[in-house]
């Protein structure tokens, strides 16, 4: 935009500015500050702490990491409704195979695999049997899930690995290392949607995947790989988690489907696919985070939280597409 | 009472996003005349149709009717006004049958059990078939119209016209789905209507036929009124109205080719390629600096073979020989590693993602070319986008703006342009000019005729006949999946080619 515009008076900053002042993240970054400033007004003992803020981030540090596998599998025309269960897998076999004594490199390796498999397996169901996605990922949700129970017989499983512990809930001074694993994977994420091929492709699958097919791009390869990668972020989620419970929980990952998607739509990624922001996506989650916290702060009964959470997710959602002129 | 004016449209403006289809177009209408609306695809004659049926609101402009002004803001008001509009895409639903078709809308209720009286709609569906000598559609009233045929269906849509009392009968491309003699009882019929001061708008590419018809000929040029042509007498020439509409003399339309020598040298060849059901035995090539046209019916199979060959189309025995080298693509990536591209028929549904940018869409097949160490790099991108939006003089030159706000013309450009910076060997464009206005087919014509002189080999698949003429070295004629017919330039005439698109023997 600023690099082609015709202007006479504007410098190249001020485009510059003007650019980044339209974007859906920037708005949706100055509707977080608002929300923290009034909070810091109301709270300011309990809310503007250091150590709640942190706090706020190593919370949704899981929900973030699941959910950027979720922005790039909406972005390239797909949801994926097996985030959760798979995540919980995850974390069942890596506590299972510990739990039994196995090398704990090995055990963390099995369970990751498992979530990147269930990625796999998704995708090349979605692609060959041509299934939608929306009862693929279902159905694998399900099987997930099961296999976890079958594996545990319903039993929670206690983890008592130091490393395991250790990755998430260790802090590097005041910050989480579980939120330092999270800003790297949204960094590399973002980056890669942004400046490369592959994302660039991403976009393109999403937005029409016959014209990209037909511009010379293997749909079904791409497709295969996002899910993919999308299932390995989540086995990296799944071993978070256990660490942060210090168990696995046959149970774990209930609500991370729903979460991550939410997160997803309020960073302002498109459902239709094509378009979206990893970036946008961490601020869609913070600010769920935010809301949730100050809820809590401000002692409003739990059973409303997740009434506020859906009317934020309509409100930002609907501004969005009110004032998007370019869309007819 | 025939001869005075019904109806006056009055400086009628459009617009859609990324183009204006109707620049303060003033049109008239009298009782009892038959009234051609001709022009290009994308001129705006359906546009503004689409205005008077209720379809569109004019941004400005407009309409009154004896002489009164209204408003038209949906098809009820049109139908409540008389006005009843037959669209090429026929309005009739393909699980009902006649008569549930013809009273859509408008059923006939049996006054005591406030049930649907089919039994009375079928006989004034009948009664009106039959006064009007329509015999065709036999005893056929009830079976669902998915089951007639397109000339069958056709008149369907005209009894259901004819039962909402219409004054103002719009008629759009009514005879590019009738055989010459079915187009015969139709233009008895519109007679018929003349002498009962109906006033008809009649729209049509075939311009024979519009001068046969017509008492007067109006031209839209890219959704500006050109001129309006009397005829009356019905001897205005083809050649005029032509003129008007491409609005240069065909001489300069068309590059002159006279001057090219083709290199025997074969790029394409293709062996007996036959795809069960689609196409079959289909042999041709194509050489080097040759441009190659495919002529044949909507639904001839000609996209089909270009996508096989193109990698999108599976086919079940033949050989494809790039270059002397036996080829077997079975994907668009190969076939584009391999020089061959392929512009497609839609280029909204496949050929641009349309949420992309100008120079996203360009990049998409070029990403190698942009690209260092993993990361697309902006400049490279941005030098890539500006060369060919240059070459091709893509406007606006705004790189970075949606594609989807860009015209017809320039959206096809941006095909061509991201194909372009693959350095093809091959190029096929499956209907290239179609919904593009005048002034950018004839740079497309330029510009496949420069590739020519670069050795690069083009298929030209088109359905407009005088396009073929104009633009093509040879033609291949498809009909139902075969070639049936190949002629030189020199010795190509409209009539050949239609006989071999309809399977005839020449």
């Amino acid at each position: 935009m600023f690099a082609n515009s015709k202007s006479i008076n504007t410098t190249r900053t001020q485009e510059y500015f003007k650019f980044v002042f339209r974007l859906k993240e920037t708005r949706l970054f100055l509707f977080l500050l608002v929300m923290v400033a009034i909070m810091a007004v109301l709270r300011p003992d309990t809310f503007f702490t250091s150590q709640n803020l942190f706090n706020i981030l190593r919370q949704v540090s899981l929900i973030t990491i699941v959910a950027v596998s979720q922005t790039y599998v909406i972005i390239s025309g797909g949801i994926d409704l097996s985030v959760g269960f798979s995540l919980g897998l995850c974390g069942i076999i890596i506590s299972y195979l510990l739990d039994a004594g196995f090398n704990p490199v090995l055990s963390i390796l099995a369970g990751i695999t498992a979530s990147v498999l269930i990625g796999f397996v998704n995708s090349l169901v979605i692609t060959l049997v041509k299934l939608p996605p929306f009862i693929v990922t279902i159905g694998m949700a399900y099987i997930a899930r099961g296999l976890a129970f079958v594996i545990t017989e319903g039993f929670t499983i206690r983890v008592t690995n130091q490393f395991v512990s250790g990755i998430a809930n260790e802090y590097v001074g005041p910050i989480p290392v579980m939120t330092i694993i999270m800003l790297v994977i949204v960094v590399i994420f973002s980056y890669i949607l942004s400046s490369t091929p592959f994302g660039m492709k991403t976009k393109a699958v999403g937005g029409n995947i016959v014209a990209a097919r037909l511009s010379g791009i293997n749909t079904t390869r791409h497709r295969i790989l996002v899910h993919t990668l999308g299932g390995l972020l989540c086995g990296i989620a799944g071993l978070l988690m256990i660490g942060r419970l210090n168990a696995g929980n046959p149970n774990a990952g209930m609500n991370y489907d729903v979460d991550s998607i939410a997160a997803t739509v309020v960073g302002g990624t498109s459902m239709t696919g094509g378009e979206g922001s990893i970036l946008g996506t961490l601020l869609g989650a913070v600010l769920l985070g935010v809301i949730r916290n100050a809820l809590v702060l401000l002692k409003v009964s739990m059973y409303w939280q997740t009434v506020v959470a859906g009317s934020i997710i309509l409100l930002v959602c609907s501004v969005d597409n009110l004032t998007n002129k370019d869309r007819k | 009472m025939n001869g005075e004016i019904i109806l006056r449209m009055k400086n009628i403006s459009k617009s859609f996003p990324g183009v204006q289809a109707l620049k303060n177009v003033s049109f008239d209408l009298k009782k009892g005349e038959v009234h051609a609306l001709v022009g290009e695809n994308g001129a705006g004659k359906s546009t503004l149709m689409k205005v008077l049926g209720g379809v569109h609101l004019a941004d400005e402009g407009e309409i009154e009717i004896n002489g009164v002004p209204v408003e038209i803001t949906s098809p009820r008001d049109a139908l409540d006004h008389n006005i009843s509009v037959i669209h090429q895409e026929f309005n009739l639903v393909p699980t009902l049958n006649v008569y549930e078709n013809v009273f859509l809308g408008k059923e006939l209720i049996k006054k005591t059990t406030r049930s649907i009286d089919r039994k009375l709609m079928r006989e004034k569906t009948k009664e009106l078939l039959e006064s009007l000598g329509l015999t065709i559609i036999g005893t056929n009233y009830d079976i669902p119209v998915r089951n007639l045929s397109v000339a069958q269906q056709q008149l369907v849509e005209i009894a259901k016209a004819l039962f909402n009392e219409t004054s103002i009968l719009v008629m759009d491309e009514p005879t590019s789905v009738l055989t010459s003699k079915e187009t015969e009882i139709l233009f008895e019929l519109i007679n018929k209507f003349k002498e009962e001061g109906m006033a008809i708008v009649y729209i049509s590419h075939r311009l024979e036929e519009v001068i046969t018809i017509s008492d007067r000929i109006t031209v839209l040029r890219d959704g500006e009124l050109i001129t309006t042509m009397d005829n009356s007498d019905k001897n205005v020439s083809k050649d005029e109205i032509v003129a008007h509409m491409i609005g240069r003399n065909i001489e300069d339309y068309y590059p002159d080719r006279s001057a090219d020598k083709i290199n025997d040298d074969v790029v394409l060849e293709v062996k007996n390629l036959t795809a069960k059901g689609v196409f079959d035995n289909v042999s041709f090539n194509v050489r080097k600096g040759e441009i190659l046209g495919f002529a044949g019916l909507v639904g001839a199979g000609r996209t089909e073979i270009m996508k096989a060959i193109f990698g999108d189309h599976h086919y079940n025995s033949g050989e494809v020989i790039l270059d002397g080298v036996s080829k077997r693509i079975r994907s668009t990536t190969e076939a584009i590693k391999e020089g061959i591209v392929l512009v497609p028929e839609d280029r909204k549904q496949e050929g641009l993602v349309l949420l992309m940018t100008l120079a996203d869409n360009i990049s998409l097949p070029n990403t190698d070319k942009i690209t260092s160490l993993g990361t697309v790099r902006r400049r490279k991108k941005t030098s890539l986008a500006n060369e060919f939006v240059e070459k091709l003089t893509i406007r606006p030159p705004m790189i970075n703006r949606p594609i989807q706000n860009f015209s017809g013309g320039n959206q096809q450009k941006t095909v061509i342009a991201k194909w372009l910076a693959t350095n093809p060997k091959l190029i096929i464009l499956d209907e290239p000019t179609r919904g593009v206005d005048v002034g950018a087919k004839s740079e497309i014509y330029s510009l496949v005729n420069d590739l020519t002189k670069a050795g690069v080999g083009i298929v030209f698949v088109s359905s407009e006949l005088p396009e073929l003429l104009g633009v093509c070295d040879r033609i291949l004629v498809v009909h139902e999946g075969r070639i049936t017919g190949e002629f030189r330039k020199e010795e190509a005439t409209e009539e050949k080619i239609l006989r071999a698109a309809a399977g005839m023997e020449n």
